[in-house]
């Protein structure tokens, strides 16, 4: 009897072409919502793009490639943008150390600046930045505190074991 | 020209050869390494949500990038995922650079396939809004579904190319696929 995880693991390469359906899983298919709109997706999936004509010719792009790769010197560029990250980041601590109030001072002749102007003060040198120098940047700010990416792809997903995956997906399925 | 017939080498050569010839600096090696995989590549940036007509200009960084660090490619990965990881970066890049703006655009057209008038505008529809769909998943979501659902990869050659696990490979995968589900249901 074939299962809903069976059929799902199947259908990528079905869709591909590189295998067809057997008739228990066609049974199965017209049998479960569930595995009929999994399938959809998929196989609709598979064909994006596919109609579409990608024009380039692919010596002229390898040349091109290559070229650009011979030109660039990598070690000088990425030690450059380090450089640059470095220098943002302390520029980023360096300005949040001046301005953002550790405690509000109730009495004394310093007047501070607001947190929340503070928080909108722009620094652009930080657009300029690639992901890895900004989590430099964020790591000279927070303390490592925080992962930018763990809200949206939960990386702690490696860390557990085959039981707690599948408790994970358990809960996901709703099953 | 397509990235398909454009090129055609008597005896197809392995990716290690390829690779070891590109490193050497042979052109030839490369447009045949471009030729292999430039067309998946183009799907994979396409189906990430790259505007059509950014399509080749991205393909051509991704393969600058590659070739610029083909000593970095171990050969554990399969060199089609390790490709779409980085045109995965160059996507972001080029995102970030733009601020999206150039980013699956309300006009964006393909061109119908002959047929029921129709159901291609039910197909196309669909395709644009699994397109759009696709492309705000979460990143590693995203991956691992186009990973598998275009490449046919396994989840343990998902994981080696992303630096993940197989287990987790198969999380994000269903993420995913319960997130496309709900959205063209």
């Amino acid at each position: 009897m074939t299962t809903c995880t069976q059929l799902s693991d199947l259908m990528p390469a079905t869709a591909l072409g590189r295998r067809e359906w057997t008739p228990p899983e066609v049974q199965h298919l017209a049998d479960c919502a569930d595995c009929r709109a999994e399938w959809d997706v998929v196989r609709a999936s598979a064909r994006l793009g596919a109609g579409e004509d990608w024009k380039a010719e692919p010596a002229v792009l390898a040349r091109l490639a290559l070229a650009q790769a011979a030109h660039r010197r990598p070690d000088a560029v990425r030690y450059r943008r380090w450089l640059v990250g470095g220098v943002a980041a302390a520029a980023a601590v360096v300005l949040l150390v001046l301005f953002v109030p550790r405690k509000p001072r109730v009495s004394g002749s310093t007047t501070l600046i607001p947190s929340t102007v503070a928080n909108t003060l722009a620094i652009p040198a930080l657009d300029s930045l690639s992901e890895d120098e900004l989590r430099v940047v964020l790591a000279a700010v927070s303390g490592s505190a925080f992962d930018v990416d763990a809200e949206l792809d939960a990386p702690g997903l490696e860390s557990l074991d085959s039981v707690g995956l599948e408790q994970v997906l358990t809960t996901m399925e709703g099953t | 020209m397509s990235f398909v017939t454009a090129h055609r080498a008597a005896e197809p050569s392995s990716d290690s050869d390829l690779v070891r010839e590109c490193r050497a600096g042979n052109e030839q090696a490369a447009t045949e390494l471009v030729a292999q995989h430039g067309s998946a590549i183009a799907r994979f940036l396409y189906s990430s949500g790259a505007d059509r007509s950014d399509v080749e200009d991205l393909v051509q960084e991704t393969f600058f990038r590659a070739f610029r660090n083909l000593a970095s490619w171990r050969g554990g990965a399969g060199l089609r995922g390790w490709l779409c990881t980085i045109a995965a970066n160059v996507l972001r890049d080029a995102a970030r650079r733009g601020g999206r703006r150039r980013m699956l655009p309300l006009d964006d057209h393909e061109v119908p396939a002959p047929g029921n008038p129709v159901t291609e505008l039910v197909m196309r529809d669909t395709a644009e809004q699994l397109r759009r769909g696709i492309a705000q998943l979460p990143r590693l979501q995203r991956e691992v579904f186009l990973l598998r659902a275009q490449e046919g990869l396994e989840y343990t050659a998902i994981a080696t190319a992303l630096g993940t696990t197989a287990g987790a490979a198969r999380v994000h995968y269903h993420g995913a696929v319960r997130r496309l589900k709900a959205l063209i249901a």
